[in-house]
């Protein structure tokens, strides 16, 4: 083949551009730490780089709503716990009120005791740190009933009557943790406290701060009968049916009336005020079980909250070094390409030197 | 031979020497003129006279030779089209590769994410007004990073019309050029006289042609050519056929309604006087027409199927009346932020009503019939986000098919993933193709110098060769003056 200087400095010219692009390439890789900026560059490692940042922006939003559950999990299950200390200290309580020993002046001393306890439950029930009521279902903020301007908390009990009444609704949050993967963040309120129920935790707390306040009958003078006769009916205060409450016969057909609010708060025999309150100690026991077993259901939650939270944090850290592997530049190879790139190009233009410059001319005289 | 035949055949080497000097002088000179093809010159012996045992009568005749090889040519020429088509797809597509194809964080697929991130903070904190106004705000940076890029590929389209005119003007006057070259080189030769210059100045137009035009080129006797584009002839001897362009609204190219109005006004290129469209196959205008016509429309038809499906789920799901009771308005409009979606591409926008109130926002499932007055204040489902959960869901819900994916059933991030790795693949394509286009010209151009281009060293030993040439013939000279002054001067001069 004939070879013109034209053919040996254009190839010269396109071969040093060549080495200069790819020291180019491999200088911007080194010095921005990325292999690709473009898709184009490496279609499959591309993609897998946009995945992972999609997949990154995904879990930064499930980190989030995690924290968001474990927030909700951790308080219910506190309040839970607080729940079963004021229900043990009611217990405790109904236990030294009914006990043989104790007078009606020992039951008056601990009615404020068992005033405070309803109180804290109601506040427990009420709580609404991190984010709204805790025990509210979907009904979080306190809500003013347009019609009468009264403040529906997520429980209100009316303190006449003992009647507790749940605001809220069975209202379950739900929060997505990882990729088809869902944790409830609450625990509706009608789960602890039933207010359908008679014996919930609530009345029974009512019950016994309004047994404990009872004024007691006493038999003055012995004969073993009643003295009083309270409501003026004409009959001595007693209690035929044996259900705890003072017999009133308000419409006086015979019939003893069923038990009434007002008939609750009537004063009563010693010996009804403490089998009411030895009552109360069994069912108070079984409310205490029962917020146990929803207790224990928060703590399998936590459980599963912290497994999640390791595995994310996992997650979080593969993903790192899957877009490193992905996108990372491995910065030893770079380098040496980068030099021997370098290398070349140097041989490159000193053969240039040479050889360009030459011709016969050089060498005619 | 006569007294001073010698003379006159000695006379005829000089003269040729001189001449060969000269050529090699024009080839030094044009050693590095781009198109330049080295001449030679060929020299005829001329024949002896009738006289016995005679020499011949020194040279007769002499040639300019043009070394110029034609299969070459052509060679050189179908590939240079093809690299023509090839680089131009290539730069095109980096362009718009560019636009979408970017994989540092905060482009458009980081909007999308944080579109879904934004439902989904509306769905763990419904009554934080925050979380709905960052829900209104991260659909508006959707809606705009979406538009943004499509009126990126728009204009990517536009500028590739600006392309194609610039360079039909350039078809068309090169077109012309060689039509007033085929003229010259026709008369100039007729008459005996030499136009390599003017034949390389042609080839050089030809060459440029092939490369814009993808033509193809057949010579004449006459010395004229024949340019073809297509099948029709672009170029035939003295006549020049130039290419119309005419700017117009871009017709409906698809059934498709969703189709219509990313319409724009576009050259369309017919041929000369007539309605039928110039065909360009290949060269650097099809590559602009391709990348004009079918490639970045697909683009733009793609990003406005997934916002498009995008806002209708949205919609489809945002479909109960919000807390104060008021009936269901759509999330997504037309792009006045009023009306359903409309039927044009990126015709979308976030409803007035929302922007100007973001507690019209959706988030929760069951809304109770509305009271007058109202129950209570807030109203009892202010704290469900169900609804804004299943919307946030939809990140990862299969709701979106067809081209870029096929068959498949794929959710929003996998669909716009799947349009950058489309577009990152042709752009490697692209590349690969413009650069093995570009060794293949580079070798075909290095056979084509390796015929015509000037060598130094050649031209050296021929300086050498016809200088010697010509010191010969000089001395011949001397020598026959030396012969005649003998016997000029010197017979008859005995015994003086």
């Amino acid at each position: 083949m004939r070879v013109t200087q034209q053919m040996m400095s254009s190839s010269l010219l396109t071969n040093l551009n060549q080495l200069r692009q790819r020291t180019a390439v491999l200088s911007d890789q080194v010095s921005s730490g990325n292999r690709i900026t473009r898709v184009s560059e490496d279609p499959t490692a591309g993609a897998d780089v946009m995945r992972i940042q999609s997949r990154g922006q995904s879990l930064k939003q499930w980190k989030t709503n995690l924290n968001d559950t474990k927030s909700w999990v951790y308080a219910t299950e506190a309040k839970l716990g607080d729940i079963t200390n004021l229900l043990n200290e009611a217990k405790e309580l109904a236990l030294t009120a009914s006990n043989g020993t104790a007078s009606d002046e020992t039951r008056k001393a601990l009615a404020p005791g068992a005033e405070q306890l309803l109180t804290n439950l109601m506040a427990a029930l009420n709580e609404k740190e991190p984010n709204g009521f805790l025990f509210g279902g979907f009904q979080t903020e306190t809500q003013i009933d347009t019609a009468t301007g009264a403040r529906l908390d997520a429980f209100s009990l009316n303190d006449v009557t003992g009647q507790v009444t749940y605001n809220g609704d069975a209202g379950v949050m739900q929060r997505d943790v990882g990729p088809r993967l869902t944790l409830d963040a609450n625990m509706p309120g009608s789960r602890v406290v039933d207010d359908s129920d008679p014996d919930n935790m609530v009345a029974l707390l009512w019950e016994l701060k309004t047994a404990l306040k009872t004024p007691v009958i006493k038999d003055g003078n012995g004969d073993g009968s009643i003295d009083t006769d309270t409501n003026a009916d004409g009959i001595a205060d007693q209690d035929l049916n044996n259900d705890l409450y003072i017999d009133v016969d308000a419409n006086a057909d015979s019939v003893i009336d069923a038990p009434t609010a007002t008939s609750k708060l009537m004063p009563k025999s010693e010996a009804a005020i403490v089998n009411r309150i030895k009552v109360l100690v069994a069912k108070l026991d079984s409310q205490r079980q029962n917020v146990i077993a929803l207790r224990s259901e928060m703590g399998a939650r936590q459980i599963r909250i912290e497994a999640m939270e390791t595995s994310l944090q996992n997650t979080e850290v593969k993903l790192e070094s899957s877009l490193e592997q992905a996108q990372g530049v491995d910065p030893a190879k770079a380098i040496l390409d980068l030099t021997n790139a370098q290398t070349t190009y140097q041989a490159a233009l000193q053969v240039g030197a040479r050889i360009l410059p030459q011709t016969l001319a050089d060498f005619l005289r | 031979m006569s007294t001073f035949g010698s003379i006159y055949s000695v006379r005829s080497g000089l003269d040729a020497a001189r001449r060969a000097l000269e050529t090699v002088g024009q080839n030094v000179a044009n050693a590095n003129t781009h198109g330049y093809t080295r001449q030679e010159i060929s020299h005829v012996a001329a024949e002896p006279s009738n006289v016995i045992k005679s020499a011949g009568r020194g040279i007769a005749d002499t040639l300019v030779l043009r070394y110029r090889d034609e299969f070459l040519d052509r060679q050189f020429r179908t590939r240079s089209a093809f690299q023509g088509f090839h680089d131009t797809m290539y730069a095109q597509l980096s362009h718009v590769e560019e636009v979408i194809g970017d994989l540092s964080e905060g482009g458009f697929r980081t909007t999308l994410d944080q579109f879904f991130n934004s439902w989904d903070n509306l769905a763990s904190r419904p009554t934080d007004s925050a979380a709905r106004s960052q829900v209104v705000t991260s659909a508006q940076d959707f809606i705009n990073a979406a538009k943004a890029i499509f009126n990126d590929l728009a204009n990517v389209r536009t500028e590739a019309d600006e392309a194609i005119r610039n360079k039909v003007d350039e078809i068309n006057s090169a077109a012309g050029q060689i039509a007033g070259l085929n003229q010259e080189i026709m008369s100039r030769e007729i008459g005996g006289q030499t136009a390599n210059e003017l034949r390389d100045q042609r080839d050089r137009l030809l060459d440029s042609l092939a490369q814009l035009a993808g033509t193809s080129v057949v010579s004449h006797n006459d010395g004229s050519v024949t340019v073809h584009l297509g099948s029709m002839p672009i170029v035939d001897k003295r006549v020049a056929y130039p290419v119309d362009k005419s700017l117009a609204m871009e017709p409906d190219r698809d059934a498709d309604p969703a189709l219509v109005s990313y319409q724009q006004q576009l050259t369309s290129l017919t041929w000369n006087g007539t309605s039928n469209p110039a065909p360009f196959q290949t060269g650097e205008v099809a590559g602009l027409l391709k990348l004009r016509d079918q490639v970045v429309p697909e683009y733009m038809k793609y990003l406005d199927t997934l916002v498009r499906t995008v806002a209708t789920e949205v919609n489809n799901l945002h479909n109960a009346p919000d807390l104060g009771g008021n009936a269901q308005i759509d999330f997504f409009t037309a792009a006045g932020g009023a009306g359903p979606l409309g039927n044009g591409h990126m015709d979308i926008g976030i409803n007035a009503a929302i922007l100007a109130d973001p507690s019209k926002v959706v988030a929760a499932q069951d809304v109770p019939a509305p009271a007058v007055p109202p129950a209570t204040t807030p109203p009892p489902a202010a704290s469900d986000g169900r609804r804004a959960l299943a919307i946030a869901r939809l990140r990862t819900s299969p709701i979106l098919t067809g081209a870029p994916v096929g068959t498949q059933q794929v959710d929003p991030g996998q669909y716009l993933r799947a349009i950058s790795s489309n577009l990152g693949v042709q752009v490697q394509q692209a590349l690969g193709l413009s650069e093995s286009a570009s060794l293949q010209v580079a070798q075909a151009e290095k056979h084509r110098q390796s015929v015509s281009g000037v060598s130094l060293d050649d031209e050296m030993a021929k300086m050498i060769q016809f200088q010697q040439t010509y010191n010969a013939a000089a001395r011949m000279m001397t020598t026959l003056d030396e012969m005649l002054d003998v016997v000029v001067n010197r017979i008859g001069l005995v015994g003086r």
